[in-house]
């Protein structure tokens, strides 16, 4: 049965059918979350939350937007929620002075899942320009597909992703140089 | 003209090749399998609610069965969080799982960084700061610029109100309950900060100017400086705090502006909602490992301002106690 149709059949009541929605995307919505937030534990706590919140809100999916693109858009919006409490909780800690407010990094071991430097090039990024990226470059979502996730036209998707490429490029470019610089003998690099 | 769309189709693949070889590749990634435990809390969701739905349900039976429920919070559940929801039916007021204290190399790097920061400041002083250091940015990406705020504690009740109306800070006013012997001790006023617009809005604001130009600086530094702090001018407050004692015990309380809040809570504390006239609040009583003993939240939905009252721990106030300030203080803002 095609997603839509199992889709359908939850919105009509068939609860069960709702599982099989959860084994086609879960990997690929780990994987988006991995990459927006850094981390693989915290991805996988946000997409069982995901998913949760996917269902609370089928039956208010209307096929305008392909479900492929809801499904992300209520990745990135969930996310982006545990990204700003995050920060909310550094504000609350520093308003009210109290180390015990702040969200422990105990349970978000960091694995990196992107290598320096794009790590550190990605970091420079808001979270939105990390989403775009992130779903054109590793997901290979067309313009058209990130526009209907991102609820923008996708010429600005477009615009937007090729300035952030052509950002990133010119900073790997000098990581590149800077690696080569270091790797060389000593001696080579008194001569140039 | 497809010969130049398809080159330049070309050329985007082959820009995304490059970009990939700086990732880890999906299947370095674990491999997740969620699918009975969101099935599991969508099959308990639908349970309660064919329960509510149940007809005919006499009223007093129905919230005898609420008044039950709400009492016998103990122990949290993973998924069961005490909230309170505004007249819009949005929640605004939640507790969580609070984050255990943890030694990280990165942490104590962060505290050290914070503390430095701070020492640079006089009472009364915000600055910005942003530390050179990838592993740390990579870390915690969205507060790769930091507020930290050195603040001034008024012994003089006037002189706080004074900072209040000056700053047009949230008015927290002294209590006119208060337990026995508790007297006013300090009141400290908390600065609006420089804060990230939402995504998709670019437009430059002023965290945005502060952190590039925070970067502009760490980049262009030959020297091995890490820690790159500017003031930041302020003029309005956000918060305000009011400390009392009696000598054994503080009492807190806070007055923040928002659109809600996430309470930690930690095992062993219990939470609860309770009444407080019109308004609907939430009570932590805390467990052993909690910094403080008892703990009350509430929001004024007319205001938007968030109330927190708290002790410290070894407090032999009770949940009452906490109830009546909250009243008090509910009463004199009607």
């Amino acid at each position: 049965m095609a997603i839509e149709e199992r889709v359908v059949a939850v919105q009509r009541g068939e609860t069960e059918e709702y599982a099989h929605i959860v084994k086609a995307y879960q990997q690929q919505i780990f994987v988006y979350c991995c990459r927006l937030m850094g981390s693989q534990d915290e991805a996988e706590d946000a997409v069982q939350d995901i998913f949760f919140k996917g269902y609370s809100a089928i039956k208010s999916y209307r096929p305008t937007v392909s479900f492929n693109a809801w499904i992300y858009r209520i990745a990135y919006n969930h996310c982006l929620t545990l990204m700003r409490r995050r920060q909310a909780h550094t504000r609350l800690q520093w308003l009210f002075k109290e180390d015990s407010v702040t969200e422990s990094p105990e349970d978000r071991m960091v694995k990196q899942v992107i290598n320096e430097p794009l790590a550190a090039e990605l970091s420079r990024l808001s979270p939105y320009e990390r989403s775009l990226l992130i779903l054109h470059v590793f997901h290979d979502k067309t313009f058209v597909e990130i526009g209907e996730m991102m609820d923008k036209s996708p010429d600005a998707v477009r615009k937007k992703v090729s300035r952030i490429k052509c950002q990133l490029k010119q900073a790997l470019k000098q990581w590149e140089e800077e690696k080569q610089w270091r790797t060389q003998p000593a001696w080579m690099r008194m001569r140039s | 003209m497809g010969g130049g769309k398809t080159m330049a189709n070309t050329t985007s693949v082959d820009e995304n090749e490059k970009l990939k070889a700086y990732a880890l590749k999906e299947e370095e990634l674990h491999k997740i399998e969620v699918t009975d435990k969101v099935m599991e809390r969508i099959y308990k969701m639908e349970s309660s609610r064919a329960k509510v739905n149940t007809r005919p349900v006499k009223r007093t039976m129905l919230l005898t069965s609420l008044m039950v429920v709400l009492a016998s919070l103990t122990a949290f559940a993973a998924a069961e969080w005490v909230q309170i929801r505004n007249s819009a039916g949005q929640i605004i007021l939640t507790t969580e799982e609070a984050g255990t204290d943890s030694v990280s190399d990165i942490n104590e790097t962060m505290d050290a960084y914070m503390a430095q920061a701070q020492a640079s400041l006089a009472p009364g002083e915000m600055a910005a700061y942003y530390v050179k250091d990838e592993a740390l940015n990579s870390y915690d990406p969205i507060n790769r610029l930091r507020i930290i705020f050195k603040t001034t504690m008024h012994a003089s009740y006037q002189n706080y109100l004074a900072e209040i109306e000056r700053t047009s800070a949230p008015k927290l006013m002294q209590p006119d309950v208060l337990p026995e012997g508790f007297q006013y001790a300090s009141g400290e006023v908390v600065p609006l900060a420089p804060r990230p617009l939402p995504p998709g809005e670019d437009d430059n604001n002023e965290y945005d100017l502060l952190l590039e130009r925070l970067i502009a600086k760490a980049d262009a530094s030959a020297s091995n400086e890490k820690l790159f702090i500017e003031q930041v001018q302020w003029t309005e407050g956000d918060g305000a705090k009011l400390t009392f004692s009696n000598g054994e015990t503080d009492l807190f309380i806070w007055a923040s502006r928002g659109l809600g809040a996430s309470i930690p809570q930690a095992n062993g504390s219990a939470a609860q909602k309770v009444q407080i006239q019109e308004s609907e609040a939430i009570y932590i009583k805390a467990g052993s490992s909690e910094p403080y003993t008892n703990q009350l939240v509430w929001m004024d939905e007319r205001s938007g301002i968030i109330y927190t009252i708290k002790d410290n721990t070894g407090s032999h106030l009770i949940k009452e106690d906490l109830i009546n300030i909250a009243e008090s203080m509910i009463a004199s803002n009607t």
